[in-house]
């Protein structure tokens, strides 16, 4: 096992190597819509289309989920979701709920992680049991059992059976579970679709200053922390913005002399005056690059393991956006794109999960980039690539989106 | 087992349509409509991207599946204008699928259809030839029912079909003729 965890771009020779996407695969059993879906070969960005109530988002709560699981355990993720909406509606009492994610981490091993999360519900009954297992490859490393654990508010017990702990993997298993909650607790920034930060603070609002909000109202915490300790990325975060929007000659946020732990964003425009007011659509552009620039932020973090104590950029960052397109005006879209590939190609690991019902901002993506993700005959969640035909027959003329418009493949509202 | 109908038309409306009369026929299939980029409308376009429409849907469709192209033949378009229907019929042709054309508009269907005829107080017959049968259906729900040929008020009128309005109409009467001709009827 590689000791140095911050270190997380390969490097061959002295060639450097890209860093390959940190999430590869995902695979959902039983979770809601999703009875059995594997959605494999993840990029380093990602997008799912599809029509409304498809299960984008049932996606993306996932994720959300086994973040929030991580973070205040499992018992309150259970509790925010819901443990009666958390399974598909059809299973028996014996089935199980799974989320499997597998990374790819060469610091680990050349070969692909995985971790598998179970749950069961109980149809009658509140209790539920939580199991997890650990695979490097096909091989087992740890397999902690299911056990019950009462579902009511503020109780952890986290306490679990590890059932097979092969002797020679545990210290490997141990580093890797630590180092896997750690980049979903404070590296997986989730915004959800209707998110909208507040442009103006008062002193006694707060919020992380690392770790985006799903709705984003701590924008201006992070940025205003961002401002003081780390301003050269709040200079290209505001260089980035102008280059976005053309209206925009600086962003700022700014502290008043009154009340100085108040805080408020501006926008300084072409002819120098502040703009009066900030459009929603800049708004929330402003939140998702705060998001991405949050995480180039050092921090440090209480961690029984030393080279986690301290997060640095270059530790992978997974940016989670529903519908970053939403109020952005359509000759945006490309110019937010090309952004999001410039952070995509940077030095540092990011990966990006888009969702999206907008056939302009499709546009501009590559088909391996996108995912349909559609309901079959019985209501399930199917998420499939565009298919190969789809580049050969149309790209040459349309753009991705245009074409799904044409139902060729699928995830279009009837 | 069902098949389904991979439909190719111009507009939305003619998807509908073709949907609620098969169901009247008694065909137990599924229709799936493949559209024109950029939504709907324009023979020129339904042209231009026919091929690789049809491409897809031979991708997509199953063993008992078909594909149908539906379009408008604007009989009273002028000759020069011909060409682009020309290549349609040459495409469907070469690639072996359902043509189905409706003379003017499919809505003559509509009103050789005893049911909708009778909801509209008319006697059912054959509107092929007519110029604009959309726009004379819509006039009648007009009068009748206070009501526009619209997208969203379809359901309601679809709810009075008969679905025998081939007994007036020849080219409704071809058309389901390929119907009961192709394979995912069967």
């Amino acid at each position: 096992m590689t000791d140095n965890l911050h270190n997380a771009s390969e490097t061959n020779g002295t060639e450097e190597v890209k860093p390959k996407p940190v999430l590869t695969r995902l695979r959902f059993k039983n979770w809601r819509s999703l009875r059995d879906v594997v959605i494999d070969d993840l990029q380093p960005i990602n997008v799912f289309i599809g029509a409304n109530s498809s299960g984008k988002t049932n996606i993306i709560d996932a994720l959300r989920f086994y973040r929030d699981a991580q973070q205040k355990g499992l018992v309150s993720a259970v509790m925010e979701l819901g443990y009666n909406k958390i399974q598909t509606d059809v299973l028996e009492n014996d089935e199980d709920v799974e989320l499997e994610f597998t990374y790819q981490l060469k610091k680990f091993s050349d070969l692909p992680i995985t971790e598998i999360t179970t749950l069961q519900f109980q149809k009658r009954d509140v209790p539920f049991k939580y199991g997890r297992a650990l695979f490097e490859g096909d091989v087992l490393l740890r397999r902690e059992v299911p056990r019950d654990l009462p579902i009511r508010e503020g109780i952890e017990t986290f306490s679990f059976t590890v059932t097979d702990r092969p002797p020679k993997h545990h210290h490997k298993a141990v580093a890797i579970l630590n180092y896997l909650s750690t980049i979903a607790q404070k590296r997986w920034q989730i915004l959800s679709e209707n998110f909208m930060p507040p442009l103006r603070l008062s002193h006694q609002e707060g919020g992380d200053i690392y770790l985006m909000e799903r709705d984003a109202q701590n924008t201006l915490v992070i940025l205003n922390y961002m401002k003081q300790a780390y301003p050269e990325l709040y200079t290209r975060l505001s260089e980035d913005l102008s280059w976005l929007l053309n209206h925009v000659v600086k962003f700022d946020v700014l502290q008043y002399h009154d009340y100085p732990r108040d805080i408020e964003a501006i926008i300084r425009e072409n002819n120098s005056r502040i703009a009066p007011t900030i459009s929603s659509g800049t708004a929330r552009i402003v939140a998702m690059l705060t998001a991405i620039y949050a995480l180039d932020m050092r921090q440090e973090i209480n961690s029984s393991i030393d080279n986690l104590k301290l997060l640095t950029p270059e530790i992978p960052g997974l940016v989670i956006i529903e519908e970053p397109d939403t109020a952005l005006n359509p000759g945006l879209l490309r110019k937010f794109v090309e952004q999001i590939r410039f952070y995509a190609d940077g030095d540092n690991p990011r990966q990006f999960i888009f969702t999206t019902h907008n056939p302009l901002f499709l546009d501009y993506f590559k088909p391996e980039e996108v995912r349909v993700v559609s309901r079959d005959e019985n209501g399930y969640t199917t998420v499939d690539r565009v298919p190969e035909r789809v580049k050969e027959n149309w790209l040459d003329e349309y753009g991705l989106g245009e074409v799904w418009t044409t139902n060729s493949f699928g995830g279009l509202a009837e | 087992m069902s098949g389904t109908i991979w439909l190719i038309t111009e507009d939305e409306s003619d998807k509908v349509i073709v949907e609620a009369l098969v169901r009247k026929k008694g065909f137990d299939i599924q229709v799936a409509r493949l559209k024109l980029t950029g939504g709907s409308g324009g023979v020129d376009r339904l042209a231009h991207q026919l091929e690789r429409l049809i491409r897809d849907a031979k991708d997509m469709k199953k063993p008992n599946d078909c594909i149908v192209v539906l379009h408008d033949a604007d009989i009273h378009m002028q000759q020069s204008n011909r060409q682009t229907y020309e290549q349609i019929r040459r495409i469907c042709k070469d690639n072996k699928v359902t043509l189905i054309l409706a003379r003017d508009e499919i809505e003559a269907w509509l009103l050789a259809d005893s049911g909708i005829c009778k909801w509209l107080g008319i006697r059912p017959r054959n509107h092929d030839e007519e110029t604009k049968p959309k726009d004379k259906l819509n006039s009648l729900l007009d009068q009748k029912h206070n009501m526009k040929y619209r997208e969203r008020n379809q359901e309601k009128i679809l709810a009075h079909l008969n679905g025998d309005g081939d007994t007036h109409s020849p080219s409704m009467q071809e058309a389901l003729q390929h119907l009961e001709d192709a394979p995912c009827t069967k």
